[in-house]
C-alpha cells in the first residue's frame, strides 16, 4: 500500500508529464498542502471535474482550472471555436487521463470512474469522510489549476 | 476505408477524427460508450476502431471483445490513460492490435495506426 506521500508524489509527477506530452509546454507544480476542514470552497478555479476512485484505495481526484486555462487547453487540441461544452468536456479528460496515468505506478487495482463534472460548487457528499484533502497547485503558461487528491486505503 | 471513433470525451472523439481524416480514412462515425461502439460496429462494419476504455455504459475492454466477435478482421487501436501494463495486455487479449497511451501526440497517433498495417 501506498503512504500518501508517495501518492502525492505521483500526482505532483503526473500533472507535470500531462501538461508536458499533451502541450509540449511544462506546467510548474507547487508543493502539495492539506486542505483545512472549512476549506473546500477554495479548490475550485472553474470548471472542475472529480475522478471516483475504487479498488485498493477509495476517494477522489478533482481537477479544476481557471476558465482561462480550460479555453486555452482546448484551443491547443486545435478547436476553432470554444465553448462552455467543451471547456468542461477538457477538464473532465485532464482528471482522467492524469488519474488514469497513475495506474502506472500504483497498480491496477486503482480503479477510476468516469469523470463528473461539478456545477459551480463542490458537494462534501462527493468527498469521504474523515480523509485529507491535499491540493496540488498546477501553473501552466501563467494560468492556475488545481489537482486535489483526496484518498484513503480501502479497508 | 472507414473509422470509428469510440471515446466518451467529446474534445477526443474530435482530435482524433481532425488527425485521421487527413489520411488513409474517408468515411468516419462516432461512439460515446462501449454499447454504442458495439452497435454502430455491427452497422457500419469500420475496417478501424479506435477505442478508449474508461466509459459509461460498457467499458471499451468489453467492447473490444464483442466487436471481434463480430468482425474478427477488425484493426482496434485501444488509446486510454490506464498506464498500466496490465491493461494493455488484456486489450490484445481480447483483440486489440494497438495500444497507445493518453496524452498522444499527432505523430504517435499516426504512427499507431500504420503499425496496425505493417503486420499485414
Amino acid at each position: 500500500m501506498h503512504k500518501i506521500e508517495q501518492l502525492l508524489s505521483v500526482f505532483v509527477n503526473g500533472a507535470s508529464r500531462y501538461f508536458l506530452e499533451a502541450t509540449g509546454e511544462s506546467a510548474e507544480t507547487g508543493a502539495p498542502y492539506l486542505l483545512g476542514p472549512n476549506e473546500i470552497g477554495v479548490v475550485l478555479l472553474g470548471p472542475a471535474a472529480v475522478i471516483g476512485i475504487s479498488g485498493g484505495h477509495r476517494g477522489c481526484i478533482i481537477f479544476t482550472a481557471e476558465q482561462i486555462m480550460a479555453e486555452a487547453l482546448v484551443r491547443q487540441m486545435g478547436e476553432p471555436v470554444i465553448d462552455a461544452q467543451l471547456c468542461a468536456d477538457m477538464i473532465g479528460e485532464v482528471a482522467n487521463t492524469i488519474s488514469g496515468n497513475a495506474r502506472e505506478v500504483i497498480g491496477s487495482d486503482f480503479m477510476i470512474s468516469v469523470p463528473v463534472m461539478l456545477a459551480g460548487r463542490l458537494d462534501p457528499v462527493l468527498l469521504p469522510r474523515g480523509v485529507d484533502i491535499f491540493v496540488i497547485p498546477v501553473v501552466w503558461r501563467g494560468h492556475n489549476s488545481h489537482l486535489a487528491v483526496c484518498l484513503e486505503a480501502a479497508p | 476505408m472507414k473509422l470509428l471513433i469510440v471515446d466518451d470525451s467529446m474534445i477526443i472523439r474530435r482530435s482524433i477524427e481532425r488527425i485521421l481524416t487527413r489520411t488513409r480514412f474517408q468515411e468516419v462515425r462516432v461512439a460515446a460508450d462501449g454499447k454504442r461502439a458495439v452497435e454502430e460496429a455491427r452497422a457500419f462494419r469500420p475496417d478501424v476502431v479506435t477505442m478508449d476504455i474508461t466509459m459509461p455504459q460498457l467499458d471499451g475492454l468489453s467492447a473490444v471483445e464483442r466487436i471481434m466477435l463480430d468482425h474478427p478482421e477488425t484493426k482496434i487501436l485501444v488509446i486510454s490513460a490506464l498506464g498500466d501494463r496490465h491493461t494493455a495486455v488484456e486489450a490484445v487479449k481480447r483483440g486489440a492490435e494497438g495500444f497507445l497511451l493518453k496524452p498522444f501526440t499527432a505523430e504517435e497517433l499516426l504512427t499507431a495506426i500504420e503499425e496496425l498495417f505493417e503486420s499485414e
